[in-house]
């Protein structure tokens, strides 16, 4: 090889690893963007068929996805973060026009533990109330009934408090509306337009997934990761007492820098984590 | 003088032999004795000579050698790049984060070394080749792996320095795979940078396969600027360009909803299949008249699949399976007969 090309080439590697690792440091320095003290329900630990050919631990961000359709994600969401809207509602009554909508990249408000999170437990409760109140008609209704109930009991104790509230194309302007660095998190997703095919032919946006969800846990950190059982899935409602008595396992410290890449800072056993860990042992 | 250009002399040198001894044996042209051994002794000389520099197929064994020893290399790489890959996976996880950065950058780094110390020991670059590639495979797992452990948001500029990377390699090297691999990761580059011009991010750039026919068609204009230290690169990038334009084109045929043309998707359908039907018939006459017999291949092959789709289109629920397998065969038939008129004509002109 040409001197000069090798010289290029191994230039190129050491700038490039440099140039990626400043813009980590850089991430990671000063202030923190946010800092929100996330439990097992935001940050799963599952394994995977792989495990043994990855020694890696990352831990998967959860957030809910309640309702399904987010009001507050309309038109006026789409127009700022570029979408043509006039275009759409142009080609509406094209049944697969949807298929022609392209994403964008846009930042995400993440609620944790907080309004979004007290409605969802207001509705829920609601559900269970206005359950309770039915008469079933046999002893297989009545199993039916109890069942549904223990599935939304089952889903307030487990399913993640962190909620997307709001979305925009300038994080900075987000962060006015949301100062509070302990409890909004703004993240960077990739954002879909859709539209209802009802009589309103309503416009609305969708968040499709967030750009970084997975996110790793260093070394130094595993320990407390360490001898736990991978969480089982909870899609269908389960009566063992393990299921039903559920707690999440351990806590964990996330913050997000001045680019809105996440790191992990901290992982915390609870006292459930803390109990496993010992039968293991 | 580059190896390509000594092996084309080589098989000249055979082909002159060979054609020597039949005009001889036809009592055409008989050289005297003198005469014949200087052209002999010359000869032997220069394959000696290329033999040892250029380490080039002198014989008909060597060349069958040298195809399995090129397939070996590529597998080789392939194998090798592919245990450093689940290695690094496997136990990486079990190392402090700084250990997992210096061993991230050290990997490329050291590959590099080696294969520059290697080629200058091998004339024939089967070992640099196997190298070359499982350096490129070590740089890419490098930005990948460091991606993963800080959590860093995708961008396509990775498939940029890759590409830069490979690159640098094939023309460091003058090696064809690592041209290969840096074509694929700045074709992906350039189609996910179209894909942004028009609004939309860049991981979701497959979903509009004219973003890789302009991709393509800026690879295949690469060739534009002079190679003459590397000429059979030319061809490479040729191909490569008009493959993804083929592919995209022929997706679109058949598929017109993904387009970023705001028609009726049968419309763009017709348009593309149209499409398809000019531009490989263009390649074809165009790598006939150059004399680049990689683009009449690729356009040959193009023009059957767009002409087979089209007749699947029309006759696959008209007909039984047998019938329509038949008419294909009597196309393909027709389509020989067509091409050795031509063939015979433009003997014709010639003469």
């Amino acid at each position: 090889m040409k001197n000069r090309y090798l010289l290029i080439a191994l230039v190129l590697i050491v700038f490039v690893n440099g140039i990626l690792l400043l813009g980590v440091a850089d991430n990671r320095s000063g202030d923190a963007e946010a800092t929100l003290i996330l439990t097992e329900r935001e940050l799963n630990f599952r394994t995977t068929y792989q495990k043994e050919e990855n020694s890696g631990v990352s831990l998967q961000l959860n957030w809910n996805r309640f309702p399904p359709k987010l009001s507050w994600f309309d038109a006026q969401k789409l127009t700022d973060l570029g979408f043509d809207i006039k275009a759409i509602k142009q080609n509406i009554q094209e049944w697969d026009y949807y298929q022609r909508l392209l994403p964008k990249r846009a930042y995400v408000v993440l609620e944790y533990a907080g309004d979004a999170w007290h409605n969802y437990q207001i509705e829920k409760e609601t559900e269970i109330d206005e359950l309770k109140r039915k008469t079933p008609a046999d002893e297989k209704k009545a199993e039916q009934l109890a069942s549904q109930i223990g599935r939304i009991h089952q889903d307030l104790r487990s399913r993640s408090r962190l909620f997307a509230v709001d979305v925009g194309p300038d994080p900075d302007v987000l962060r006015q509306h949301y100062p509070d660095r302990s409890h909004f998190a703004i993240v960077a997703a990739k954002v879909r337009a859709g539209y209802s095919n009802t009589d309103e032919l309503k416009v609305h946006g969708r968040i499709e997934q967030l750009l970084v969800s997975r996110l790793h846990v260093p070394l130094s950190l595993q320990m407390p990761l360490v001898g736990l059982q991978p969480r089982a899935s909870f899609s269908v409602y389960d009566a063992t007492p393990g299921v039903r008595n559920w707690q999440p396992r351990y806590s964990v410290t996330v913050k997000w820098g001045s680019r809105f890449e996440p790191w992990v800072e901290a992982v915390v056993l609870t006292p459930a984590g803390e109990g496993e860990q010992g039968e293991t042992k | 003088m580059q190896k390509e250009d000594a092996q084309k002399r080589v098989d000249r040198i055979h082909a002159f032999r060979d054609e020597l001894t039949q005009l001889e044996a036809a009592g055409v042209l008989i050289l005297d004795g003198d005469e014949a051994r200087q052209v002999q002794k010359y000869h032997d000389n220069l394959l000696g000579d290329y033999a040892e520099h250029f380490d080039v197929d002198v014989t008909g064994t060597d060349r069958k050698l040298s195809w399995g020893m090129r397939i070996v290399s590529f597998l080789g790489a392939l194998a090798i790049s592919a245990a450093i890959f689940f290695f690094f996976y496997r136990f990486l996880g079990d190392l402090s984060t700084s250990l997992q950065v210096v061993i991230l950058l050290l990997a490329p780094l050291l590959l590099l070394l080696v294969t520059g110390f290697v080629a200058t020991r091998e004339k024939t670059h089967y070992f640099t080749s196997l190298l070359a590639s499982v350096a490129f495979a070590a740089f890419v797992l490098d930005l990948s792996v460091l991606g993963t452990i800080f959590n860093i948001t995708p961008s396509q500029n990775a498939f940029l320095i890759w590409g830069c990377f490979g690159l640098l390699l094939a023309y460091g090297f003058s090696l064809r795979l690592p041209l290969i691999a840096g074509m694929t990761c700045l074709m992906g580059y350039l189609a996910a940078t179209v894909g942004t011009w028009n609004g939309c991010y860049w991981v979701s750039f497959g979903e509009r396969p004219e973003n890789f026919i302009a991709a393509g068609l800026m690879l295949a204009l690469v060739p534009l600027f002079p190679h003459r230290k590397h000429p059979q690169f030319a061809g490479n990038y040729r191909v490569f360009g008009f493959l993804a334009i083929f592919i995209s084109i022929l997706i679109l045929a058949n598929y017109g909803k993904i387009s970023y043309l705001t028609w009726s998707s049968t419309h763009i359908e017709y348009l593309y299949q149209v499409l398809g039907f000019v531009v490989s018939a263009e390649i074809i006459a165009l790598g006939i008249r150059r004399h680049w017999s990689g683009m009449v291949n690729l356009g040959a092959t193009f023009f059957v699949l767009f002409l087979y789709t089209k007749l699947y289109d029309w006759w696959w629920d008209l007909m039984p399976r047998y019938l329509f397998f038949l008419l294909l065969g009597l196309i393909a038939v027709g389509l020989l007969f067509t091409m050795r008129k031509f063939r015979a004509s433009g003997r014709e002109v010639r003469a």
